[in-house]
Order: C-alpha cells, then sequence, then structure tokens
C-alpha cells in the first residue's frame, strides 16, 4: 500500500464548489491521469481520498491537502505532472511526497490555518482606523459566535482563544485585506467569515461592508512548539 | 459585470458553482471579428439541461468550426434570476459571462411543452425582443430544434428558425450561409430566405395560416412559392460517419444523468402507438461495436466518468448488444468504471444482462409495461405480456434486485375501469412473485413502485386524433387506483393532471397559442413543469383573456380530415400509415414490430429511398 500526499491549489474557477463536488472532480481527475488507485469496496467503487479539512463554498485556497491511496508505486514527480495534466481548471497540484506505511490521518492533524481576507466595502477607509479597531478588537476577552446546531438548539462559543493573530496588510479606496491564523480542525475550530462578521459588528459602521473574499494560504500541524505544513513531516 | 457576479451575486445563490461555465472540457476561444456567436440554451436549470445529449453533441460540434463559438446557457434558478433581475444582470452564456443579446444565434432545444414559458422569460431576461417580428440586425436570431419542434407553431411567433429532425449536418449548412450573409449586408429577411429552401429547415414567418368560425385550420400556405408547402425533416443516413464527441463537458456539481452516454442506435423498431419518439426518430439506424467501443474509450480517457450509460429508445433491441455490453465489461471492470441499461424491455433475456452489468454498480430496476390489461396493452401495441413481466420481476428477485419500479400511463384510448384495476393487480402479482422466491436468494427489503403518467395525446403518433381525458377523469382514475392499492410493499406516485393538461394543449397547439403564452408569462408563468412553480390558474386566466379554449386543444377528437397544425412537416412516416395504426388500435389488433416485418411506415421512401436495414 502506497500513500501519495499532495498539496493542491484551488482558484477562482473553484471557488464556488462544494467540497463534495471537489472529491468527485478529484477522483474523476485521478482516473484520467490513469493513477493506479486503491478502490474501495461495495457496490459503489470510488476511489480512495481523504481530504484535510473541506473548504467552504465561495473560498480560494493554495494549501489543501489530500491523501490518496495507490495501489503501486509512482514517482511524486510523475503523478504530479499526471494529474496536473488531467485536473480541471482552478485546481492544481503543487506539491507530492509518497509513503508506503500508513501515516495519522490527514484530518486529525490539521490545528491551524492561515487566511488572507479581502474585505469589499463600499467608500473609502481609513488605514489607521481599522488597524486600531482591529487592536481594539483583539484585547476583548470574549467574542462570544452564536450557533444554532441541526436540531436548532442554539450555543454560544468563546473564539477568541481560537484567534492567534489578525494583521492589516493593506488598505484600498474600497478594499481591506487582513491576514489572520484561526484555529481549525476537529479539536477548535473557528470559521474565518464569522470571526469577520464579528471584527464588522464591533466596528459598528466603520467598515461599510459589502462582501468578502476569503483565501487560505495554508493549514497547519502543531508539533511541539512549532507549526508546520502537513506534508513537511510526511 | 463578471466581477459583480463573481463577487457579489453568487456567494448569496443556491449551488452557484453551476454558473461558472469553467467545467472540463468546456470550450474557451479568443472571439474574433468574423467569429459566429451561438448560444446554445436549454430552457430549464443546468441539472436538467446538462443532461441532454443533444446538447453536448452540437455543443462541442459547432465548436470544432474555427470561426464558430458555441456557448451554453440555463434557465437561471428563481433566486438568481431575482438577483440578476435586481441588480441589471442581462442573461448571459456561460463560458464567457457574455450577455446573449450580442450573440449571433440563440438555440433553445424543445425537449417538453412545459419549458415554452421558460424561451420566453429567457429572451426576456437576455434583452432579446419577445417577438421575432420586432427584432432587427442588431439581435441575434432565435432557433429551436428537439421533438417538440415537430409542432413549433405555439411558439411561431417568437422564432425565427426551426430545425426540423437531426440537427449535425443542416446546423452547419446554415452556419454556411450565414457567414455569405453577413459579408453581403443584406436584411434580416434575406438571410432567413437564404435557408428557408435547405431540408430540415422551416421558417415561421413565410407562412400563414387561416381558421374557421369553430378554430380548425383552412389553409396554411407559404406566403410566396419560393418557399416549400412541405418541410422535410433531417435525418443522418451514417451514424458510424456522423459526428459524436470524444470529450464532452464535465460538471462539478451533480446533475440528473452524470455520466457517460453512448448512443447505440437512434429510432425505434418497436412503435407503441402513443410514442412520439418512436415515429419521429424513424428510422432505426445502428452503430457499429467497433464505432462504440472506440468512442467509449476517449469518452472514459477525456472525463473520468465512472459511469456508461447505453442509451437509445430501447437498449435490448440493439442487435450487436451482448458483445459489446462483454467487451466494454471486460475493458472497464478494473478501472472502476460500470455499466447502464436505461431503456430495458422486460424479458429475461434484460434481466440476465442486468445481473451481468450489476457486478459492478447496484441500482434499481424499472419495468414499463404502461397499461394494466392484455386489451389495453393490444391498443397501444407494446408487446408485453404479464407473463414477460412475472418472469422478468422473478427472475430480478432471484438475482436480489429488491427496489422495482413501474411506469404506466392512465386515461389511454379505450381505457376502462377494469384497465385501471389491472394496474393495481399487476402491482399486486409482483409483490407475491417476490414471496414465491426463496428467503436466502431474495432481497431483504422489496419495495414497489407504481407510477401513473398521464395519456398526452402527440402529433405524428397514431393517437394524434385522440382527446385527452379531462382533468376530472384523470382525478377519479388516480383516486380509483389509489384505492385499489392498500399494499404497504407498494407506493403509488402520479402526475398533477394540470400540467399534463397544459401538455395536452401545447403538444396540439396552433399558432394561436403565442399571444397565451405570452399573456401567461407576464402572468409570472415559468418552470411550469416544477409542481411548486407551476401556476394553473395563471394559465387558466390566460386563456380567458385571450379568448381561447383550452378543451378545444386538448379535449376534443380530431377526425381525420382535419387539416392539422403540424400536416406540412414530413417525418417520414406518413399520415396513412398512422391512420392504420389509429384503426388497428381499436380494433385491439397488434402491429408487429418492424424487425419481424416491415409494416410499410413510409420511412423506406424517405430522402431518396431510405433501405431499412430490416428486410421489407
Amino acid at each position: 500500500m502506497w500513500i501519495a500526499r499532495l498539496k493542491l491549489i484551488m482558484g477562482e474557477e473553484v471557488r464556488y464548489i462544494s467540497h463534495l463536488d471537489l472529491q468527485r472532480a478529484f477522483q474523476r481527475a485521478l482516473r484520467r491521469a490513469e493513477i493506479d488507485v486503491a478502490y474501495s469496496q461495495g457496490f459503489n467503487p470510488h476511489p480512495k481520498t481523504s481530504f484535510a479539512m473541506a473548504l467552504a463554498v465561495g473560498m480560494t485556497s493554495e494549501g489543501e491537502y489530500i491523501d490518496v491511496e495507490l495501489n503501486t508505486k509512482i514517482q511524486p514527480e510523475e503523478l504530479m505532472t499526471r494529474l496536473n495534466n488531467s485536473l480541471p481548471q482552478g485546481l492544481q497540484v503543487v506539491q507530492c511526497k509518497l509513503r508506503d506505511k500508513p501515516h495519522p490521518s490527514l484530518m486529525s492533524q490539521i490545528d491551524k490555518a492561515i487566511y488572507t481576507i479581502e474585505i469589499l466595502t463600499q467608500g473609502k477607509n481609513d488605514y489607521l482606523d481599522i488597524q486600531l479597531l482591529i487592536e481594539f478588537f483583539m484585547q476583548q476577552d470574549e467574542i462570544i459566535v452564536e450557533r444554532v446546531n441541526k436540531k436548532g438548539k442554539k450555543s454560544s462559543k468563546n473564539i477568541r482563544p481560537f484567534i492567534d493573530f489578525i494583521q492589516l496588510e493593506e488598505v484600498q479606496d474600497q478594499l481591506i485585506i487582513l491576514k489572520t491564523r484561526l484555529a481549525t480542525g476537529s479539536k477548535n475550530n473557528v470559521k474565518p467569515e464569522n470571526m469577520i462578521e464579528k471584527l464588522i459588528a464591533f466596528g459598528g459602521k466603520k467598515i461599510n461592508y459589502e462582501g468578502l473574499k476569503i483565501h487560505r494560504i495554508d493549514l497547519l500541524t502543531q508539533e511541539g512548539k512549532k507549526l508546520i505544513s502537513p506534508i513537511e513531516n510526511f | 459585470m463578471k466581477s459583480k457576479l463573481m463577487n457579489k451575486i453568487l456567494p448569496t445563490v443556491k449551488n452557484p458553482i453551476q454558473y461558472i461555465g469553467k467545467e472540463l472540457n468546456s470550450v474557451h476561444k479568443e472571439i474574433k471579428s468574423d467569429t459566429i456567436r451561438y448560444a446554445f440554451a436549454f430552457p430549464d436549470i443546468y441539472e436538467i439541461g446538462m443532461s441532454h445529449l443533444g446538447m453536448k453533441i452540437l455543443y462541442h460540434l459547432l465548436n470544432e468550426q474555427e470561426d464558430i463559438y458555441c456557448e451554453r446557457v440555463f434557465a437561471p434558478m428563481v433566486d438568481m434570476e431575482e438577483k440578476m433581475r435586481r441588480e441589471n444582470i442581462p442573461l448571459f452564456a456561460w463560458e464567457t459571462m457574455d450577455a446573449i443579446t450580442h450573440f449571433d444565434f440563440i438555440g433553445f432545444t424543445l425537449q417538453y411543452e412545459m419549458s415554452y414559458s421558460n424561451i420566453i422569460n429567457m429572451l426576456d431576461l437576455g434583452e432579446v425582443p419577445l417577438l421575432a417580428a420586432e427584432r432587427t440586425k442588431e439581435h441575434p436570431f432565435v432557433m429551436v430544434g428537439g421533438p417538440c419542434a415537430y409542432n413549433p407553431e405555439p411558439l411561431a411567433d417568437f422564432v425565427d428558425i426551426v430545425i426540423l429532425g437531426e440537427a449535425e449536418e443542416v446546423i452547419l449548412e446554415v452556419m454556411e450561409a450565414y457567414r455569405k450573409w453577413k459579408k453581403s449586408e443584406g436584411s434580416r429577411k434575406d438571410f432567413l430566405h437564404s435557408i428557408a429552401s435547405i431540408t430540415g429547415v422551416y421558417i415561421p414567418a413565410f407562412y400563414q395560416v387561416e381558421y374557421d368560425e369553430e378554430g380548425k385550420i383552412t389553409s396554411f400556405q407559404p406566403i410566396s412559392s419560393a418557399y416549400p408547402s412541405t418541410v422535410q425533416k433531417r435525418i443522418i443516413k451514417d451514424l458510424d460517419k456522423t459526428y459524436y464527441p470524444d470529450k464532452v463537458v464535465v460538471p462539478y456539481t451533480n446533475i440528473v444523468h452524470d455520466r457517460i452516454m453512448l448512443e447505440l442506435f437512434r429510432g425505434c423498431t418497436r412503435g407503441c402507438r402513443f410514442c412520439q419518439a418512436g415515429m419521429i426518430y424513424r428510422p432505426v439506424r445502428e452503430k457499429t461495436p467497433e464505432t462504440l467501443k472506440s468512442i467509449a474509450e476517449k469518452l472514459v480517457k477525456n472525463t473520468g466518468y465512472e459511469d456508461i450509460s447505453l442509451a437509445s429508445l430501447s437498449t435490448s433491441d440493439y442487435t450487436q448488444l451482448v458483445p459489446l455490453v462483454k467487451n466494454l465489461m471486460e475493458e472497464y471492470k478494473d478501472k472502476g468504471v460500470g455499466l447502464s441499461l436505461p431503456s430495458l424491455r422486460i424479458d429475461s433475456f434484460s434481466i440476465k444482462l442486468a445481473e451481468e452489468i450489476q457486478k459492478v454498480r447496484k441500482t434499481g430496476l424499472t419495468f414499463a409495461p404502461e397499461a394494466g390489461t392484455q386489451k389495453l396493452r393490444n391498443v397501444i401495441n407494446k408487446g408485453v405480456t404479464e407473463e414477460n413481466l412475472m418472469e422478468a420481476t422473478r427472475q430480478a428477485f432471484e438475482a436480489g434486485w429488491g427496489t422495482i419500479k413501474l411506469y404506466f400511463m392512465i386515461g389511454l384510448p379505450t381505457e376502462t375501469n377494469e384497465d385501471i384495476e389491472g394496474i393495481g393487480d399487476l402491482g399486486k402479482k409482483v409483490v407475491q412473485q417476490y414471496f414465491q422466491v426463496e428467503k436466502e436468494k431474495r432481497n431483504k427489503a422489496l419495495r414497489v413502485t407504481v407510477s401513473t403518467s398521464s395519456f398526452v395525446p402527440k402529433p405524428f403518433t397514431p393517437f394524434q386524433w385522440e382527446p385527452q381525458n379531462t382533468m376530472e377523469e384523470l382525478k377519479e382514475k388516480q383516486q380509483y387506483l389509489k384505492n385499489i392499492i392498500r399494499d404497504r410493499k407498494i407506493s403509488y406516485s402520479w402526475h398533477e393532471p394540470k400540467i399534463s393538461f397544459l401538455e395536452a394543449i401545447f403538444a396540439r397547439g396552433d399558432r394561436r397559442l403565442g399571444k397565451v403564452l405570452l399573456k401567461a408569462w407576464e402572468k409570472g408563468c415559468k418552470f411550469d413543469g416544477w409542481d411548486e412553480h407551476f401556476k394553473f390558474n395563471s394559465w387558466m386566466e390566460a386563456f380567458e383573456e385571450c379568448h381561447i379554449d383550452p378543451s378545444f386543444y386538448a379535449h376534443r377528437k380530431r377526425e381525420y380530415e382535419e387539416k392539422l397544425p403540424w400536416d406540412f412537416i414530413d417525418i417520414g412516416v406518413s399520415k396513412s400509415f398512422l391512420i392504420r395504426e389509429h384503426k388497428n388500435a381499436l380494433k385491439e389488433r397488434v402491429t408487429p414490430f418492424c424487425r419481424e416485418n416491415c409494416v410499410n411506415c413510409g420511412v423506406e421512401n424517405f430522402d431518396g429511398g431510405w433501405t431499412c436495414y430490416v428486410d421489407c
């Protein structure tokens, strides 16, 4: 048994793809590339793949990770080239490693995610104004996000401990660009859109919000005190 | 507009990925001054339109021509349309997101009558004048084709060009004429004039109709002798040599038929008397297994699909089916690619085949006995007996199937209560059949679905003269059947009679329905085929305000002598054959299938003498 771990870019063209659709698109690309993938058993056999963390509809990314189970060994470079020739516009493999022993599942390894967030606004924004807003926002002890579960039950969670930082990258006429690192994964998870909603609400009328573009820069694994990419120690 | 769509609108609508147009194998071209821009429009949502084989063929065929850029257009979903109208975004073509009003052609495919209001809505959303007469040189030509184009008259006011029959060749001839016309600086009418005599082309504006006081047609004539009085449909003679795409667009989002469609043959040898497809697609023409194998190979390679569907009107009638299936199974079983047979006959042969195929993937089985009694099955010429069905279901249960669907029609000519009871009986007998199979063999869960649609008389069928049941009659019959089926193992589903009524009106309608269509659209009618959007009362108001009696079209028995709105179209099958078949139906007399005995339907005299591969 061989496992390939791939790092994938998801561009504008596939920004609105759902996670399920992405899985299927990827499996079809594997078939087009004629990669000798292991298939699941049962009535509807499908290639064995597993993704790190679903990317929400509307986001782009340059740090998605996928594990693929293979029947035969293949050179990582070759796998990468063949897949890239088969993937649809907007999807591209940028890194690939292969190993022959099982490894902790991707999903269990993810602890953090880094994003850039573009806030589209109406009217001008002032750099210092926004900078101050972020500082005050981060000085809060509690940032409470209300959630409603599938049964309609409400719960609330303080997300402040799970926001590592928010950096103001750029302010233009109708655009604010932020960079942020948030807890992500099965243990603690902060959705970037929730964090931004809170920030905007906190600012009152400071940000005349019109839309969002969220881009995931990378997913990270906590290894001791270091944060590394899940493909680094693979 | 593009960035507004991408950043402001798409994040807020349902399933936004359907609008992006950057799917695998979608075509992206540079637009030059001589590029002919063609918008292939499907008057329903992406999920349905993308499943349509004709679109796949013509999209890639047109795009193979260097100077033609064909893009796809679908009806946006209701939430999307609302936002587009609010933000003043005109209907755009999927690949470039450019407004369709700047295109040279908009070609709609007419798959079902209930999509007509969507056509009006899409033209409006696309800022194209609704009436053909109001379009100028700045506007696109609106073209229609597909099965409903065999009676294009209800749409006559809205369309410039109708394509009758298989479009692979004729569409390129029209494009060639367009190239010439574009250089000539002629008028819109000049172009239409230049294509009016191409076989398979009908220009509604070049014909005029007169009616008597009752509303029956007294004359239907071209406005000039330059135009043919009969328009012949087009057929492709050699399916092995005709264009078939070796790649197709692979959607991201789920669509109705998300698989490779391998078209085995066109036409049907069976001759069911209600079936329009069985008549208009004659003659039967098969592809050779060699062609099919090579197409399948390329399509698997270029799409990565996990399923190949062997498509045709009656797949078990393909003469080389067994060797083909064996070969495809052998080739693809290790690659995780399965086969499916969508239209099976009710017999042992088909079950064995299905069993063989389902070793890869197992789905439910569907049978279409169509009618509940042998008498009525003889009337409709459905060559199936109760024994066939019992034997087939027994084998299916033995092979481990648990889910069986049975399709029937209600409201067929000569139908009595006994025939309705027959439907319930067949359902029960299928359940009994299950219990007769050894426990070890059979599936643990049994689920029999009985589904009835309502008979809609269609043009170019032996039943084209027959009245449709009234909505009350249909409702009564459905209720009656509901009461008969009390077994909890059987579930019963039926079609909304109001929709079938409207379908019947437009299926056999004439030009005067154009104004009703317009009126109904003004009242907000669209997506009429969808129960949740269908506004029956608005439709009835539209009829009333236009002083048109819908029953005239749906519920009236027509005489053989009456001039029918589609009589000017020659589909190859002769009217005398249809009359003969209609008479046979009423006498419950069965007509043999083409393969057993040629019944001289007329198609062998068609188009310079067609030789059926079935001995005549």
